[in-house]
């Protein structure tokens, strides 16, 4: 049940006004918990046990580290629950790419094994849910928070069906307490969730579903293009994933608001960052913070001198790039990210960086387009290899562009030269910093009016109804 | 719901909220009326046409798709062939849509049926159906047809985004309203000002000059991935269109002659949708003629004076050109039988 269907809306406004009429908070929780497991089934029925097993092993894991005095044993606890967690990951995400890079490397060594290929069966918004559940022991073993006494309480906070399938990855200490009293959204916040929902819809089903057809088009045999359409295509990705996952998360944020509660944000903006540092705190703001604080800081962070920074931010971006899906392609993103991150670093402690960042300096407003554009490029290109099917094709069309093709079939895209015109618009106009759904409820009616007619009407007239599932789902 | 007060427009949070949302909805609701107005969207599912002398020998039921209005002309095979024709047509029309033209004409003596690999490809949907098809009608041709979950979804979902479309005409019509919008500027650009109905109103049958032929590469990948894309890459021909044809056929034989026209598609459809498509699409076909032994199947598609991307004005419809070409072969084996 994706959020741009009706089935979704009959199912959302069934869940809001029965939870609307049950008295008790206990009971109300139970309500959210099994329509929320409801949800999942839609999916895949079977797999909520996945959820439900995982949900139990961290529960008891915080629950045991609370009691434990040992620090030993605390640490076995927080170490069994991530291996379980990352060990039900590996099994269903990785194992055939695992199978396979052994296959490979065995056969470099002469050895021949037969290979080994499984039936893998990739369990919706896996990704999600058992880093966010990993949130919960990491922060009980930091003793950050305390552990959560009410099973019930747990599994809702796990699988909360806005985020369940394809984040925002919202964290314990954020959510858990917002169950500790009753919660019910205020006119203010019910329109900035209605604003968000409808935001997150025209993103999916009028920019996103609209350009989708040309993008695949490209994408599907870039050797037969020229270098303009390859880069319409690379140009038309970045705002299709973009509207996308942003859309999915606004909605996410928005269904969460519309029941009361509060999500953090996901999105800032990404493309107005002037650095690559700036783009990863803007783009998917809970996988990057979840990175940093669970992964990048644990690792030393920049405490341990300048190399093993550099290193750490690698390997965290490495791994990050193959959170995202079990190929090369995705690694290899995550390593031109981290190059970015790296040099970026560099860039800044060097001398250099004070002419340009002076807000008097004569060659701020060139070294801020210049910045903008340098970081638009790294962002655009590593989109290349996250998109295209396999490396080989990836290599072909940064080739094709660097090289500026001029032979193959020239397509002019309307549709994606409208979105680029239209993202950028807004891009340019807005505030990369607004919160728009916590601002305008507070605004005059016609200022409020205006900008929600605007979206209803672009979704009335422009929306594709039959369009792609989202693109995070498959992570 | 805890109500607040506003401090600046001594409204309380309540009424704003309630004000806000009915004006937007209200706002819209007019935006994507008046749109639809302006653009000329159909908004009537079933337009019947009369073709010949009302007083002729043989009174023909015929229903078709835009494919049909495009390919024939109507009023020539009337004239040529005697015969008073009472053609319904239906947007984007399938046979799962015919069954209620043909429920209307109780009278007809003979029937002419339109199809097309488009029409029939279930991957396709007319914005029509649920005005026409029953709910009901729709569950059962799913079930009957063991026809997939994902498009059982699909198949169903039209409902509600009809009854939506009740309110607000252009919703689900993405791609009317930028055709829509491209023809007022093309339109424009010709007549050099507003309101040229004679020029407006180009999209006549006879206008059709344009040939795919003519396309350029770039434009013919582009409306190839648009119209796969409305299929979701989904073609097949053994689910509910497939059911209503049989059923029309088992109406149409007890009242008289049946005529099966098959139109053909551009070449370059055909490369979109692929070999394996053609061939369950003639295995389908190929039921039917032998189900029904005694109806006139006119294999138009196999005409190889049409199989020229030259014929087609768009990947599915053919132009004047291929126009007079399939009328007059069609008069030919109508008047043979």
């Amino acid at each position: 049940m994706i959020f741009t269907s009706f089935e979704f809306l009959i199912f959302f406004g069934l869940v809001w006004s029965i939870r609307s009429r049950i008295r008790s908070f206990g009971a109300e929780k139970w309500f959210l918990l099994v329509a929320s497991y409801a949800f999942y089934m839609t999916w895949n029925a079977p797999c909520v046990l996945l959820i439900i097993g995982s949900s139990l092993m961290d529960y008891t894991a915080g629950r045991l580290m609370g009691s434990a005095r040992n620090p030993h044993r605390r640490r076995l606890f927080l170490i069994g629950s991530v291996c379980l967690n990352l060990g039900m990951l590996a099994y269903f995400k990785y194992r055939n790419f695992f199978a396979d890079n052994i296959w490979t490397g065995l056969s470099l060594f002469g050895l021949r094994p037969p290979p080994l290929h499984f039936r893998v069966f990739l369990p919706v918004g896996i990704s999600f849910f058992t880093f966010q559940s990993m949130t919960y022991t990491i922060d009980v073993y930091r003793r950050k928070i305390e552990p959560c006494r009410n099973l019930r309480d747990f599994l809702l906070f796990v699988a909360f069906f806005p985020q369940l399938i394809a984040g925002p990855i919202v964290r314990a200490a954020e959510f858990l307490p917002q169950l500790a009293a009753r919660r019910r959204a205020t006119w203010k916040e019910l329109e900035g969730g209605l604003y968000l929902f409808l935001l997150g819809a025209v993103k999916k089903m009028v920019i996103s579903d609209q350009i989708a057809p040309q993008v695949d088009l490209i994408f599907a045999d870039p050797g037969r293009f020229d270098a303009f359409t390859l880069v319409q295509g690379v140009l038309g990705y970045s705002i299709q994933i973009y509207c996308d996952f942003s859309g999915y998360s606004d909605m996410a944020i928005g269904c969460a608001r519309i029941l009361g509660f509060h999500f953090p944000e996901n999105f800032m903006m990404p493309y107005a960052s002037r650095n690559i540092t700036e783009f990863w705190r803007r783009w998917h703001i809970t996988l990057s913070s979840w990175l940093r604080d669970y992964l990048y800081i644990p690792l030393g962070g920049n405490r341990k001198g300048v190399t093993r920074t550099y290193v750490n931010l690698m390997l965290t971006m490495l791994l990050g790039g193959l959170w995202h899906g079990a190929s090369w392609n995705f690694i290899i993103w995550g390593g031109v990210h981290g190059l970015g991150l790296v040099v970026h670093k560099l860039w800044c402690a060097g001398p250099w960086h004070g002419w340009t960042s002076r807000r008097r300096s004569p060659l701020a407003p060139l070294a801020n387009l210049c910045a903008h554009a340098a970081t638009l490029t790294l962002v655009c290109g590593a989109w290349i290899f996250f998109r295209a099917q396999t490396f080989p094709a990836a290599r072909q069309m940064l080739m094709s562009i660097l090289t500026l093709k001029h032979s193959g079939d020239r397509v002019t895209s309307p549709f994606i030269l409208a979105a680029i015109a239209g993202v950028g618009l807004v891009h340019v106009f807005q505030s990369k910093d607004a919160k728009l759904h916590e601002t305008l409820p507070d605004a005059g009616l016609f200022a409020r009016i205006v900008p929600y007619a605007v979206l209803l009407t672009l979704l009335a007239l422009f929306a594709v109804v039959d369009g792609a599932p989202f693109i995070y789902f498959q992570f | 719901m805890r109500p607040t007060h506003s401090v600046t427009s001594g409204l309380s949070a309540r009424r704003q909220f309630w004000i806000v949302l009915l004006t937007t909805a209200v706002l819209g609701l007019g935006a994507s009326q008046l749109t639809a107005r302006w653009l000329g969207f159909q908004t009537i599912a079933m337009t019947p046409y009369d073709y010949g002398a009302g007083a002729a020998p043989v009174r023909a039921f015929a229903a078709s798709s835009s494919l049909g209005y495009y390919g024939l002309d109507w009023g020539a095979i009337a004239t040529n062939t005697g015969w008073s024709i009472r053609r319904y047509d239906i947007p984007a029309g399938s046979p799962c849509e015919m069954e209620a033209g043909q429920e209307l004409a109780t009278n007809a003596t003979a029937s002419i049926l339109v199809v097309s690999a488009f029409d029939l490809d279930e991957g396709f949907f007319s914005e029509f159906r649920c005005a026409l098809v029953p709910l009901g009608r729709t569950f059962q041709d799913l079930r009957e047809s063991q026809a997939s979950w994902a498009f059982s979804k699909r198949a169903l979902s039209r409902y509600p985004e009809y009854w939506l479309k009740q309110v607000f005409p252009t919703a689900g019509s993405s791609m009317g309203v930028l055709v829509g919008l491209r023809s007022k500027a093309q339109a424009w650009r010709r007549s050099g000002g507003p309101s040229d109905k004679a020029v407006l109103n180009g999209s006549q049958a006879q206008e059709k000059t344009e040939r795919v032929c003519d396309w350029d590469q770039g434009k013919l990948l582009r409306n190839a991935a648009t119209l796969n894309a409305s299929a979701q890459g989904t073609h097949f021909y053994s689910g509910p269109k497939h059911q209503s044809l049989r059923r029309i056929l088992d109406r149409a034989r007890m009242r008289g002659r049946v005529v099966v026209v098959v139109l053909p598609v551009s070449p370059a459809y055909h490369r979109l949708v692929g070999d394996k498509s053609a061939t369950e699409f003639e295995t389908s076909l190929a039921g039917f003629e032998r189900d029904f032994p005694t109806a006139q199947f006119v294999r138009l598609d196999r005409l190889k004076g049409l199989s020229d991307d030259c014929n087609f004005w768009d990947l599915v419809h053919l132009n004047v050109y291929g126009r007079a070409i399939a009328t007059r072969e069609l008069e030919q084996r109508l008047a043979a039988r």
